[in-house]
């Protein structure tokens, strides 16, 4: 039942610092893929690092404990507040100014493809825009269970479905075609 | 065997197979075309969605390990000079005891609002909370219910006086003559406690799982003490 990683004599500084460095980026990612707001983002991974940190252990599986303490933490935020739906619309301001301005076709192409990729990733269900989002982030079907709080043996069907709904969201936007 | 489904395929690419079942889908797969060509437009479709989530990724924040450690202290001392001033304020007046318990109690809400985290901005998070008082014989700390996230860090000290504070949303804390009932229903705050080892007879108990007692000098808790002598007990390693 024990829920502590074993870290031996290294000084937790040590152990942390390390632990930083191998999942911030992807928690970062995660979260940011998930909210399409980068300085949320950071804010909360950064917040679930200093959860970790006066935690004063690990726990066995760091990197899911730290995706559920964010999720968590950004299911409070958004609850709690219009924020995303601003930025969001901010962001859509930002887009229009981009697809208006004289950028090569390339770079275009690319903003289009962008918007219809959050579009068609906004238009899933919660729970499959998040399992996607972390399967492709790189976490375990295990951790992916952990976090969203499913039955391991379940994730890869449900994993199959999120894939059918993203392509069938994605058909909808011509633009988002690979 | 028989053909893979999609599932199957996932499970494979995403070296989800334990090895006995790896190797009988590879021994399919050199035998069976039709798999084999779905196996690759698979990861065909794996490679596009990569890609395409990769599109709305933003650049990493320059933040490092050390900021996030300095911010962390930070908030200790906050919340610790916080939790002096109640202390002095109680010692002053003793005017919260509870009706009918020789305890001397308090209830502190420490509210303690980082910097970077107004509405405006962020997550209302680091809201703290808690509870301190001499313990009775027996005394019991009760958390209503478990949670889907969050931990319980009990340490023993020297003082005299036993205290749970909330790391997180702080929840509310009924105060009885024998004990604490945390009530934490839909919280996923993280809690300290401090056990004095003075203290003869402490249970913790999370819903009606019994997580910590110590009788005297006898211990009996739901995990092993860290290298610290810590005992960290995660909600989502209970029962439900």
């Amino acid at each position: 039942m024990s829920q502590v990683a074993q870290t031996g004599s290294r000084p937790f500084d040590d152990v942390f610092r390390e632990e930083f460095e191998r999942r911030f980026p992807p928690l970062f990612r995660y979260l940011d893929r998930l909210s399409g707001d980068p300085d949320l983002a950071a804010d909360i991974a950064q917040e679930a690092f200093i959860r970790l940190y006066r935690r004063g252990a690990l726990p066995l599986n760091s990197g899911s404990w730290l995706a559920v303490v964010a999720r968590n933490l950004f299911h409070n935020a958004r609850s709690k507040s219009n924020r995303r739906r601003r930025l969001l619309a901010r962001e859509e301001a930002k887009q229009l100014v981009l697809d208006a301005s004289p950028s090569p076709e390339a770079d275009l192409a690319t903003a289009r493809k962008r918007k219809a990729v959050r579009s068609a990733l906004d238009s899933l269900a919660p729970r499959e825009r998040e399992l996607l989002v972390l399967r492709y982030e790189g976490y375990t079907y295990r951790e992916i269970a952990e976090i969203l709080d499913l039955k391991p043996t379940s994730v890869g069907a449900l994993l199959v479905r999120a894939k059918d709904a993203l392509r069938r969201a994605l058909g909808d936007c011509g633009d988002a075609t690979p | 065997m028989r053909h893979l489904d999609d599932e199957l395929i996932d499970l494979y690419l995403g070296g989800e197979l334990g090895e006995a079942d790896a190797r009988a889908v590879a021994e399919h797969l050199a035998e069976c075309d039709a798999c084999g060509r779905r196996v690759e437009a698979a990861k065909d479709e794996d490679r596009d969605i990569g890609e395409l989530l990769g599109l709305l990724d933003h650049p990493i924040p320059q933040v490092g390990a050390a900021d996030v450690m300095r911010r962390a202290a930070r908030r200790w001392r906050v919340s610790h000079a916080v939790a002096a001033g109640v202390a002095l304020l109680v010692v002053a007046g003793a005017a919260t005891a509870v009706p009918g318990s020789s305890v001397r109690t308090w209830v502190a809400r420490l509210l303690e609002r980082p910097q970077e985290t107004t509405a405006e901005q962020g997550p209302a998070v680091g809201v703290a909370g808690g509870v301190s008082m001499i313990p009775t014989d027996p005394f019991e700390l009760v958390f209503e219910t478990s949670q889907a996230s969050g931990t319980v860090l009990v340490t023993l000290v020297e003082e005299a006086e036993f205290a749970v504070r909330a790391i997180g949303r702080a929840p509310a804390y009924s105060v009885a003559p024998q004990g604490v009932r945390v009530e934490n229903a839909g919280s996923t705050a993280d809690y300290e406690i401090r056990v004095p080892r003075s203290a003869n007879n402490i249970r913790i108990r999370v819903g009606d799982s019994i997580v910590f007692t110590k009788q005297a000098a006898s211990i009996v808790a739901a995990v092993h003490p860290d290298a610290g002598g810590r005992y960290v007990i995660e909600f989502a390693a209970l029962p439900r």
